[in-house]
Order: C-alpha cells, then structure tokens, then sequence
C-alpha cells in the first residue's frame, strides 16, 4: 500500500518523497454532489439569462408604464379645444389682414383686441366670422339676434345655423357689409360663430 | 450579441485521459451547458477532496464545491490558457476554501467533535487496522494549518508538480519545497501524537 510507504519515508526522515503516495486517501465525493452542481449552476444560468435582458425588459416596461400613465392623464385632462383655435384664430387674422387691406373695405375692421377677446369661446371649434355693421342697422342685427344663440353677450358673439348663416351672408352682400373670416370656414356640426362689432353710427 | 471567443492553445488531458479540453472549453464559453457538465463531471472530485481536507465538515465541503463550480461557470470565459485547466480550477478551490475558513473560523462542527472522540477511542484501542490507519491519517492531516494542509494535499494526495503547486498557491517554488518538507514534519508530530506511528 502506496501510503504505508509513504509513512515509512516519513518516518525515516527522507527528504524526496515521491508525489502522490496519498492517493488512495482521496475522499470520494457523495452521489448526490454532482447533481446538485448542476442544479445550482442550471438556476445561475436562468438567473444570468434573466439578467442579460434585464435592461432591455425595464425599458420596456418603463415606456409601456410612461404610454398608459399618459393615456390616462390625457383621458383626465382633455386639451383645451378653446385655445387650440384661439392660436389658429391669430394665425389666421395675420393672414387674412393682408387680403383686407386688399380689398380696403370700410365696413369691416379687425384687431387684434378682438381677436383675442375670442380666446374663451368655447364654440371656436366652429368657423368664426366677424360682421361689422353700424348700430343703425337694425334689420340685420335683429335678424343675428333672433336666428342665433348667444354665446358670449360681452363679446357679443354668437353662434348661429349654417342655414340661417346663408341668409345673413345673402342679406349682407344685398347691404354691401363686408364679412371677415377669423378662422378656417369649416362647418362643423352645422353651425358658425359671429363676432358682432358694432360701430357708432 | 457577438461572442468573443478568445483563442486558446492548451494540451492538457481531462482525467478521462482524452485530448479534448481545448474544445470543452470553448464550448463552455459559448455557453454549452452539456460540455460545462463534462468539465464538472472531470473535476469535481477533485474539488470535493480539497474541500473535504481543507474544511471542517462534509457539509462545508458540500457547500465549498457548489461554490467552486459556480465559480468556474462564471468565470470560465475569463480563463486564457495560461496555465493548466486544473491549476486554474485548485486555485479557485483552494481560495474558496480559505474563504470558507475565514468565514467560519468561530464554528465549532459535530464532525470535529466526533472526529476528536473516535480519535481518543482508537489511540486507547491501538487499533491500526488498513481502514482506521487511513482515517487515522486524514485526521492528522485535518489538524494541520491550512498551509500545511493544502500543500500536502496538493502534493502527496494529488500528486501535482512544484510548479503546479506554484501558481495554485502563488508562492515561489523554493518556498513549496521548503513548506512541504515543514509540512510534513508537522504531519510526522501529528501521527506519532495520534498513536498511528511510534518514533
């Protein structure tokens, strides 16, 4: 036996003992030690995987939490459509003020003042159009009166069927009173708004 | 994801006896679990008899291994060849061992009770029959310093060369022969004082 020599070296005191004499002093290793290395490196394997896309799925997650925290922001705070076309509203009188002076029409005048008094109507989804008529003009500002509702009385704004618009728009043109457009001429919802300015006579 | 794999010339043979370590390892770094498993299959007895000598008990020598395989699994990819796959893998065994023994210092294991009594049972008996001389010897061995365990275990149970044991214990060669030579005189005291030799 390899390892009774070797304590035979030993115990002579002999300086070269060959390596590996103990050999047969090796613990052998418990069935179940095998297993269990490959169970505790299969779970860090799983665990490596995990962490390997661990980045990509948080940013996932992240933008999915960040679309559906503001779908539901949006669903709680509708924009606010008013000022929308308010905006538009300005654009559209920059744009336009240039073709009035064109047309240089004594009746209708617009500033900006005006426009802006606009910036709370709620209805400005609607095509808005100012008429500037004097005070005198009886027939046409009852004829606003009766076929519109009011909108906003301080402004004197009015909103008002397309139809009955027609009518006004016919009668106007028999007057020779000019009509400005404020905002895109889009119906909507079949009806308009009429910003009334009336001037002393 | 592009995977570097780093060239490797190595020819060392897997106990197994066969030629195939360069390709395990290449495998393994590529993630193959079957020929991690091959590796493990190679080494891990290896592993547990180092843990089984260096440490107090069966079950921290349990532990110690699955620690070690962890560690190969997870560092295999940083292994480049320098040195023999199985220096590679004592030297991680024996850090975790010390590990262990530096977490562990304090604990006082049922096995060391056991051993101890048993030990006292058989010098009483003089019993030295083959089976209790070799367990007689494993305990002598357990008793000794860490140092002196590890080399003798490096040297006289696995049989690995000076320079082997070297780079294991990255320590110069003429302090493994010198450390081996007051290794084994420690064992020598230890046998005598156990009963299993006499002066």
């Amino acid at each position: 036996m390899s390892y009774e020599k070797y304590i035979d070296k030993l115990m002579s005191n002999e300086n070269e003992i060959e390596e590996g004499l103990l050999f047969e002093l090796e613990e052998k290793p418990p069935k179940e030690l095998h297993s269990n290395m490959m169970k505790t490196i299969d779970i860090k394997s799983k665990k490596g995987i995990y962490k390997k896309y661990q980045r990509f799925i948080s940013t996932v997650a992240a933008a999915l939490i960040f679309a559906v925290l503001l779908r539901g922001f949006t669903i709680l705070n509708p924009p606010k459509n008013g000022k929308i076309a308010t905006k538009e509203s300005i654009e559209n009188y920059g744009n336009n003020k240039g073709d009035d002076n064109n047309k240089n029409d004594g009746d209708t005048e617009k500033t900006v003042s005006e426009v802006k008094g606009l910036k709370d109507d709620k209805t400005s989804l609607c095509p808005i159009y100012e008429i500037s008529i004097k005070k005198g003009n009886e027939s046409i500002i009852d004829y606003i009166k009766e076929n519109s509702s009011i909108s906003d009385e301080k402004n004197n704004i009015y909103k008002m069927s397309t139809d009955s618009f027609k009518i006004l728009q016919k009668n106007l043109k028999d007057e020779s009173i000019g009509i400005t457009t404020v905002n895109e001429p889009l119906e909507k919802d079949g009806f308009v708004t009429i910003k009334l300015i009336l001037k002393a006579e | 994801m592009i995977l570097i794999i780093p060239t490797i010339t190595i020819s060392i043979e897997l106990p197994g006896g066969r030629n195939m370590e360069n390709d395990i390892i290449i495998e393994c770094i590529k993630g193959n679990e079957k020929s991690y498993e091959k590796l493990i299959t190679a080494y891990e007895g290896k592993i547990y008899n180092m843990c089984c000598y260096m440490l107090k008990n069966k079950e921290d020598a349990m532990d110690a291994s699955q620690e070690v395989c962890i560690k190969i699994f997870k560092y295999i990819k940083k292994f480049k060849g320098d040195s023999k796959l199985s220096t590679w893998i004592y030297r991680i065994t024996y850090n975790t061992c010390i590990d262990f023994i530096k977490k562990s210092r304090n604990d006082v294991s049922i096995d060391d009770v056991i051993a101890l009594d048993s030990h006292k049972d058989s010098s009483v008996e003089n019993i030295i029959e083959s089976r209790e001389m070799k367990l007689e010897i494993k305990r002598c061995i357990k008793k000794l310093s860490e140092d002196f365990k590890a080399i003798i275990i490096l040297r006289d149970i696995e049989g690995l060369t000076y320079n082997e044991i070297s780079e294991i214990l990255n320590i110069e060669v003429g302090t493994v022969k010198s450390r081996l030579n007051r290794a084994r005189e420690a064992l020598r005291n230890e046998l005598i004082k156990s009963g299993v030799v006499r002066r």
